[in-house]
């Protein structure tokens, strides 16, 4: 079972903290909670945990967790290389899980589209919801047109990819936590809300500077609860697969896509 | 021929000449079998597809008030591998506001078909079909979408 969830990191793993790749901490005071357009502030009711176990083993017999529909469909997590861009991968995964969720074709997606044009083609760190608005705004291109790491490269910025955003775009998302006046057990137990609800999430996780996409909520074997995440850098499994034990699964930042442009992706 | 015989002749045709009796009702006729009957299947498909193809529509900030039986339906992966590889089905699983001018026209006039809550199922296979509240649990759905295959 564990080696299914990847890497489990608690406060026994040995993931130094601060050396992520790419996370700048979202500034709560500068954009507040619930204050992007589009991005409704999460509204939904937190599940009780009583009813979390009932539930996860249900989402399993079903299967119905992201991780095996991903896995299903070959959907394997992004790889963001020796880039900074773990904020623009993380969020971006989230769009192609969306598409897998309406059955739009399978399509890879460049983080390097976005984190290429926000930060003017320098290669330095974002948080989520800056990658979120550009692909409400504006959408991604496919890899065929723009490597996924070629963040400094502007030369692929071309007609072809301007044409092709407005198919790969987010239409609607939740901005799920704040970390101004809420504390880590409640930020937890609302992006274990959204996961149980079928909601793939793009998770900052500031103790490592790290953005990462949570797809599940877990039962660990020790019977704790985890968060399984897809993971484009640091900290994760050869796979690219790691799972949050709750001392460690907290977001500071959680913004949950729930409708993207359906188009053919061609 | 005695005389009561020759009575009884005169009074049959008698009988035969006032109409009293019907002459072809006693003589065999052949038989003439029924014309075929022609079974007209009616449309009950709520928008045009040749193929299976199956739309779902749902209101996906309104999942907390689902049942997670039919919250798991969104992202079954075995309900994606029975319509794929066993139904060899087309189907797309859609908010109510989801823009859907770059998909296939077939799934926007199946996002068009009357909804009268959410979350709502459209199905077409020819001329059957099925336009309903959305099943409420995975073994339900294939159930349902088996029907049409």
């Amino acid at each position: 079972m564990s080696d299914d969830l990847g890497l489990i990191i608690d406060d026994e793993t040995d993931v130094p903290g601060g050396l992520g790749r790419g996370l700048i901490p979202r500034n709560y005071d500068d954009i507040p909670h619930g204050a992007l357009p589009y991005a409704a502030p999460m509204d939904v009711e937190i599940i009780p945990r009583t009813e979390w176990k009932d539930r996860i083993r249900q989402r399993e017999k079903d299967r119905a967790a992201l991780r095996m529909l991903c896995a299903d469909a070959g959907l394997t997590p992004k790889d963001q290389g020796q880039t900074n861009s773990c904020w623009a991968n993380g969020a971006l995964h989230t769009v192609e899980i969306w598409r897998l969720i309406q059955n739009q074709p399978l399509v890879r997606l460049s983080a390097a589209s976005i984190s290429g044009p926000i930060t003017n083609y320098r290669d330095v760190g974002g948080w989520g919801a800056q990658a979120v608005e550009y692909l409400v705004k504006h959408g991604a291109a496919p890899e065929s047109l723009w490597p996924n790491t070629a963040v400094t490269a502007r030369q692929h910025n071309t007609t072809a990819v301007e044409l092709s955003r407005r198919q790969f775009r987010i239409d609607e998302w939740y901005d799920v936590v704040t970390t101004n006046g809420m504390d880590a057990r409640e930020r937890f137990d609302r992006q274990a809300t959204m996961l149980l609800l079928g909601y793939p999430c793009s998770g900052a996780f500031n103790w490592m500077r790290h953005l990462v996409t949570p797809l599940d909520l877990v039962v660990l074997p020790n019977g704790g609860y985890g968060v399984f995440c897809h993971n484009s850098g640091y900290g994760r499994d050869r796979r690219g697969f790691t799972t949050l034990t709750e001392a460690k699964g907290a977001p500071d930042e959680c913004l949950c896509p729930r409708s993207v442009t359906a188009s053919l992706g061609v | 021929m005695n005389d009561a015989w020759k009575l009884i002749l005169g009074v049959l045709l008698l009988l035969v000449a006032f109409g009293k009796i019907d002459v072809p009702s006693i003589v065999p006729q052949p038989v003439v079998p029924p014309p075929p009957v022609v079974v007209i299947e009616p449309d009950t498909s709520p928008f045009r597809s040749k193929g299976l193809t199956i739309l779902v529509v749902e209101d996906s900030s309104q999942r907390r008030s689902l049942p997670q039986s039919q919250v798991n339906i969104f992202t079954s992966a075995a309900i994606r591998s029975h319509l794929t590889n066993d139904l060899k089905a087309e189907f797309r699983f859609w908010n109510v506001n989801t823009d859907g001018a770059m998909d296939k026209p077939v799934f926007q006039d199946a996002a068009k078909v009357k909804r009268d809550s959410l979350p709502w199922i459209v199905i077409a296979h020819g001329k059957r079909g099925f336009s309903g509240p959305l099943p409420a649990s995975v073994d339900d759905f294939i159930a349902l979408v088996d029907q049409y295959k």
